[in-house]
């Protein structure tokens, strides 16, 4: 199995935790740029922070993409799907 | 900190985005629409306003005499600077109601169309020499020494200000006999005789260890 279809299997909940999660740490990269404006933190914040942003907006736009997709191939599926409201996904979607 | 108004944006769009996203992950809501812009907004929106404000703010901080006397090595520059009993160039100039605050960044930038990129990558390179050029763990009686220009330093940046146009430039007998030495950068403006060294204290502490052996270069 390559990496992007393991990607391409795994939840969407898992996906947009895993965004939450690297947006949270690109952040708080941020934030202590601001508060110590040293050299490390300024440097690492513009190159790491920025990445741990970059990462997580994609892997929400993967989400979504994703649950585009799977919505859409399960109203094609299902007879009479399309009177049928979308079920949004929790966390048993786990 | 340099508390300016993008700072505390960024830090308002920063702590706005960390509020979604915390009750996204303890609160586990549904999926749904609603959610998913509200996500877009934690992940997309706020951290993107956080990201441009930060950047500029950082890169802000990095022009500030406090940054550049950060590094150890740079303590005697900076305290030279910071004494108002001083009477070296980089003191007079630190004492600048309009600039003297970035005094260090203003003499030493660049100048031009690519002046700021070009003076941001020299600044990676004192990072890389602070980390990993043993700059680090240099005794400052030594870096006063051995650390020096990496080239001679350009008259255009003294330009900037002083220009070469004025009736109270062009009367100074030295100025005019020496006009196309000073454009040639063969005579610098902070020469003996001249105006002086902006940093005296690392000639005499060159005078006082020669010969000793040189350090690579870093441009301050």
């Amino acid at each position: 199995m390559t990496f992007l279809q393991r990607i391409l299997q795994s939840s969407i909940l898992t996906l947009t935790r895993i965004a939450c999660v690297c947006a949270l740490l690109g952040l708080s990269l941020m934030a202590y740029s601001l508060i110590d404006p040293r050299a490390i933190p300024v440097i690492v914040a513009m190159s790491l922070g920025h990445a741990f942003g970059f990462a997580a907006f994609g892997c929400y736009l993967l989400a979504v993409v994703l649950d585009a997709r799977r919505s859409r191939v399960g109203s094609q599926t299902t007879p009479g799907a399309e009177s049928a409201p979308h079920t949004p996904i929790d966390a048993s979607d786990q | 900190m340099h508390s300016s108004w993008l700072t505390i944006i960024s830090l308002l769009a920063a702590a706005g985005a960390a509020a979604i996203l915390l009750t996204f992950l303890v609160r586990r809501p549904a999926l749904d629409l609603g959610t998913k812009l509200w996500l877009f907004v934690g992940i997309g929106a706020l951290p993107t306003v956080a990201a441009v404000t930060s950047t500029v703010s950082g890169m802000e901080a990095t022009t500030h005499r406090e940054f550049c006397g950060s590094c150890h090595v740079m303590t005697s520059h900076y305290q030279d600077s910071s004494n108002l009993a001083s009477q070296s160039l980089a003191a007079r100039h630190s004492r600048n109601p309009f600039f003297g605050d970035r005094a260090c960044y203003v003499c030493h930038a660049d100048y031009g169309m690519y002046g700021y990129p070009v003076t941001k990558a020299g600044g990676m390179r004192h990072v890389y020499l602070y980390y990993f050029g043993g700059y680090r763990q240099m005794p400052l009686a030594q870096a006063n020494r051995e650390i020096h220009l990496v080239k001679p330093y350009n008259n255009l940046n003294c330009r900037q200000c002083h220009t070469t146009t004025a009736q109270v430039w062009r009367r100074v007998p030295d100025h005019e006999s020496l006009r196309v030495e000073l454009e040639s950068n063969r005579v610098s403006c902070a020469s003996a005789g001249c105006h002086g060294s902006a940093h005296p204290f690392t000639k005499f502490a060159a005078i006082e260890s020669k010969p000793a052996a040189s350090a690579p270069g870093l441009e301050r």
